[in-house]
Formats: structure tokens, C-alpha cells, sequence
């Protein structure tokens, strides 16, 4: 081939790319039709996904979760829709039922980005039920019953199941304390302080969660809980040199559950 | 057994050399690679990403090089005419079906090697650590190639490069239907129908039974029981594939 027949052929190749390459620039400023709520729209369901997927489902939920983070942030970006969040995230969910961050991030989209609680809890309770033993799973859901449903005896539930699992935050315990009170449970909130304080190795939380203990206790007209004296000290003061050497004996009742 | 070795590593020494091979096995690190770039797309989870692609990613670049490689290694020979001159030293035709099948299957272990060390490499600059699953998921994955190598091979001994292709192919995904299979034989209502689809659950290889990659993105460690399980069905299939391909060979007439 000539040497100049070569440079016009590559010179139509760029041009014709450059050319592509603008169309495709200024199809968002025309308004067409929202592309990705149609696109979404013809994916299909999970269990469908799960067979053609040919084993790799992991894989497949990676897909669908990384198009959900972009439809996120794209309609977060601009009209704040997010009509196929449940649909997106049912799909990721239903590839992979252990992938417990799918239930909380579309379940947080849903409630307060989507405003559809009930949609949100009803994904949250499939996360629970196929991740039953994940506190984290049980902590979230409780967290979304107490802030958006109001429902605060679930909530404590949630919370309390949730401060007895492996790997459990101390956080899950204040909040099970904190919630078991609003939810008109007064015993199993003093009891939840307890276990904190005794639990807590942290001074400053030690001291809120005795705050508590004694407030709740003068509240149900209760004797104050013992503080067990420590080992002599130079102030000859009554009680512990460090609130976290000190371990409260709970009370003789305990709540169920 | 010298003979099946000679066979084995020319095979290998063909195939590595072969333009195919060596862009697919670029392709299976630029998969584990790009699995970086989408990582910052995934709020959080690139770990997970970087995982399913290199587990995923492994099984699906083999079974490209069983396809492309693999199916045309005895029906080339054929075409070629190499396998008359091949043949006619003191080699038997079932020792050059096995030399191909080692061949191929060395060829499949550089690239299954060469990606498990980039993956768990990749891992551990994550911050991952050794992975543990990872790893045993992987070498779960090897039983999948072991058997799909032998169906290739089979394949190749009696039919063009690609039916022998589109077959392999067409077994691969039967292979992850197989429960499927024998639910609709359970459930069938014409005893004609549930006899043929159970046949087909027995005929089909088990792929599914080499899957951990879903336990493993989660750092769920493989059960024992599925190796030793795993290890004693790949070895009988594959045993029985071999067999099927020696005996569709020696019957084979090369003009």
C-alpha cells in the first residue's frame, strides 16, 4: 500500500473515532429518555441471573452491585429517583444472600433516599433471615426499625440479639440499653447498662453507663447498685481508682430475651 | 510412560508457543488487573471484586484455552498428517491420546499457577493477607479443568476444531445444570422423559461439585469432604472420558 493512501485511510479512521466520540459527548445535554432506569428495567430477576451465571453468581453479584453504586450516584447526582434500587439490589441480593453490605446500603437507600420504609424493612428482614448470625445484619436492622418505623420493641430485639453475636461492637449494647427503655422495658435497660459497665473497659463509657444505671434505678425506685471497694489507696476515698476495676453485680432479674 | 511424557511435552511446547495461548494468558492478568480499576466503583468491596474476578476469572480463561487450544490438538495432527509419522513408531494410540491430554493439561497448569500467585499476590497488598479460601477454592477449581480438559480431548479425537469447540462449550454449561437434571427427572410425568433426563444427569460432569468460589468470597473455608470427593470424581470421569477418546481413536482411519 502507498504511503500517502496509508496516512488518508488512518486520517478517516481518527476523524470517523473523533466523530463517534462527540455523538456520544453530547447525548446526555439532549434529555433523551433516562437510559439507565430503561436499561435497568429489562434486567432480569435474580434466580433467572443465578442460572446463567453458570456458577459464577459471586461474580454476577459484583456486576449488578457495581451498576447499583453507579445508579446510586448518578441519581443521587441529579433527579433523585431511585425507582430500581429494590429491584437492583433484589438481584444482587438473590445472587448472593451473604452479602450482607447489599442489604444495608440498599436498605439505607431505600428508606431515606427512596422514602420507602416499607420496601427497606422488608429487604432488611430477607437480609436477617438468610444472615441470621451477622451482628452487624441484626444491628442495622434494628438501627432502621428504631429510626425509621418507630417500632422500638423490634429494635431492642434486633439490638439485643445482635450485642450477643461474635464480633459484636460495644455500641450494639448501649443502644439495646438506650432503646429497651424507650420501647417501655425499664428492666432490660438496667440490666443492658450492667452488662455494659461490667464489659466496658473504657473510663468515660464506664461513667455514662453508671449515669444511666443510677438514673434508671431511681427512676424504678430501686436500692443503688455496689460499687465493690478497691485495694487502699492514697485519696482514702470510697470506690475504685479506676472505674474499670470495679465489675457491678447485676441485678437478681433479668429480662427474657 | 516415557512415551505419553515425550508426547506430553511436546503438546506443551506447541501450545505455549501457540499466539492464542499466549494472549489469553495476558488476558488472565489483565482480568485480575482490571479488577483494581473497577475496585474504587465498588463503595468498598473492591476486595470482594478483586476475589470474584480471579476466582471466576481463572475457571472461565482455562476453559478458553481448553476451547481454543485444545479441541483442534488430535484433529490438527490429522490434517496435518503429522499423526501418520507419529503413529507409525512403536507409540500406541492410546498413549498419544494421554500425551495430549498431559500436554494440555501442563499448558492449563502454567496458567492456573501463573494467575492463583497474581490473585493472592494482588490479595495480599489489599491488605487481605494469605488467603486462605481463596486458595483452597482455587485448587477446588482445578478438578472443573481436569474434567473439561477431557472433555475437549475427547471431542478432538472425533469431530473438526469447531463442533469439537461448541461441544466442549455446550457441556460446560450442561455441567452446571446437572441438579437441575435430575430435579426435572424426579419430576417428570412421562417415565420415557425422567429415564432420558436421568441418563443426561449421569452423563453430564458435575461441575458444580468444584465450586467454592460463593464460600470463599465470604472467607468461608472449603468442607474437607468435597477435596477428597471432588479429587475421586475428577479422576474417575476424567479416567472415563480418556477411555471413551482411546477407544473412538484406535478406531479411527487416517488416509
Amino acid at each position: 500500500m502507498k504511503p500517502t493512501r496509508e496516512i488518508f485511510l488512518v486520517a478517516l479512521l481518527v476523524g470517523a473515532l473523533a466523530g463517534a466520540s462527540f455523538l456520544a459527548a453530547i447525548e446526555p445535554r439532549l434529555g433523551l429518555r433516562d437510559r439507565f432506569t430503561e436499561e435497568l428495567m429489562y434486567y432480569p430477576k435474580g434466580p433467572l441471573v443465578q442460572k446463567a451465571a453458570l456458577g459464577h453468581t459471586a461474580l454476577a453479584a459484583d456486576f449488578a452491585w457495581i451498576r447499583a453504586v453507579q445508579y446510586y450516584g448518578e441519581h443521587k447526582r441529579s433527579d433523585r429517583k431511585f425507582d430500581m434500587m429494590g429491584h437492583l439490589v433484589q438481584i444482587i441480593t438473590d445472587l448472593d444472600p451473604q452479602f450482607v453490605n447489599a442489604y444495608i446500603f440498599g436498605g439505607l437507600v431505600m428508606a431515606q433516599d427512596a422514602r420507602n420504609v416499607d420496601a427497606a424493612l422488608a429487604l432488611m428482614e430477607k437480609g436477617l433471615k438468610n444472615n441470621p448470625d451477622d451482628w452487624q445484619m441484626n444491628f442495622e436492622t434494628g438501627f432502621m426499625y428504631y429510626t425509621c418505623a418507630g417500632n422500638y420493641e423490634r429494635a431492642a430485639e434486633l439490638f439485643r440479639r445482635s450485642s450477643r453475636l461474635p464480633g459484636a461492637s460495644d455500641a450494639t449494647i448501649r443502644f439495646a440499653a438506650f432503646v429497651s427503655k424507650r420501647a417501655g422495658d425499664p428492666r432490660a435497660s438496667l440490666f443492658l447498662w450492667q452488662e455494659f459497665y461490667n464489659r466496658s473497659t473504657n473510663d468515660e463509657m464506664k461513667a455514662r453507663a453508671l449515669q444511666s444505671i443510677r438514673r434508671l434505678e431511681a427512676e424504678m425506685g430501686r436500692t443503688p447498685t455496689v460499687i465493690p471497694d478497691q485495694p487502699a489507696s492514697t485519696d482514702h476515698g470510697a470506690g475504685p481508682d479506676r472505674p474499670h476495676d470495679a465489675v457491678l453485680t447485676p441485678g437478681s432479674e433479668t429480662p427474657a430475651g | 510412560m516415557t512415551r505419553i511424557f515425550a508426547i506430553a511435552i511436546n503438546t506443551w511446547r506447541e501450545a505455549i508457543r501457540d499466539r492464542i495461548y499466549l494472549a489469553l494468558l495476558g488476558f488472565a492478568a489483565l482480568l485480575i488487573l482490571a479488577s483494581q480499576v473497577l475496585s474504587p466503583l465498588a463503595l468498598g468491596e473492591g476486595t470482594r471484586i478483586t476475589r470474584d474476578f480471579g476466582l471466576s476469572g481463572l475457571v472461565l480463561v482455562s476453559l478458553l484455552v481448553t476451547i481454543f487450544v485444545g479441541t483442534g490438538l488430535v484433529q490438527k495432527e490429522i490434517e496435518r498428517k503429522t499423526v501418520m509419522t507419529i503413529l507409525s513408531k512403536p507409540i500406541g494410540r492410546g498413549e498419544f491420546v494421554l500425551g495430549k491430554y498431559l500436554g494440555l493439561l501442563m499448558t492449563l497448569a502454567v496458567i492456573f499457577i501463573a494467575m492463583t500467585a497474581l490473585l493472592l499476590a494482588v490479595l495480599a497488598l489489599r491488605g487481605d493477607g494469605f488467603n486462605q479460601p481463596v486458595l483452597l477454592a482455587a485448587l477446588l477449581s482445578l478438578g472443573e479443568i481436569v474434567i473439561m480438559t477431557g472433555v475437549a480431548i475427547f471431542f478432538s479425537t472425533c469431530t473438526s476444531p469447531m463442533l469439537s469447540g461448541m461441544m466442549t462449550l455446550a457441556v460446560f454449561v450442561a455441567g452446571h445444570f446437572t441438579a437441575d437434571l435430575n430435579a426435572f427427572a424426579e419430576q417428570a410425568a412421562s417415565p420415557l422423559l425422567a429415564g432420558l433426563t436421568a441418563a443426561l444427569h449421569w452423563i453430564f460432569p458435575n461441575l458444580e461439585l468444584f465450586n467454592a468460589r460463593n464460600a470463599a468470597a465470604h472467607g468461608v473455608m472449603p468442607e474437607a469432604v468435597r477435596f477428597s470427593l471432588g479429587a475421586g470424581y475428577a479422576l474417575l470421569y476424567t479416567a472415563a472420558i480418556l477411555l471413551g477418546s482411546i477407544v473412538i481413536f484406535r478406531r479411527r482411519e487416517f488416509r
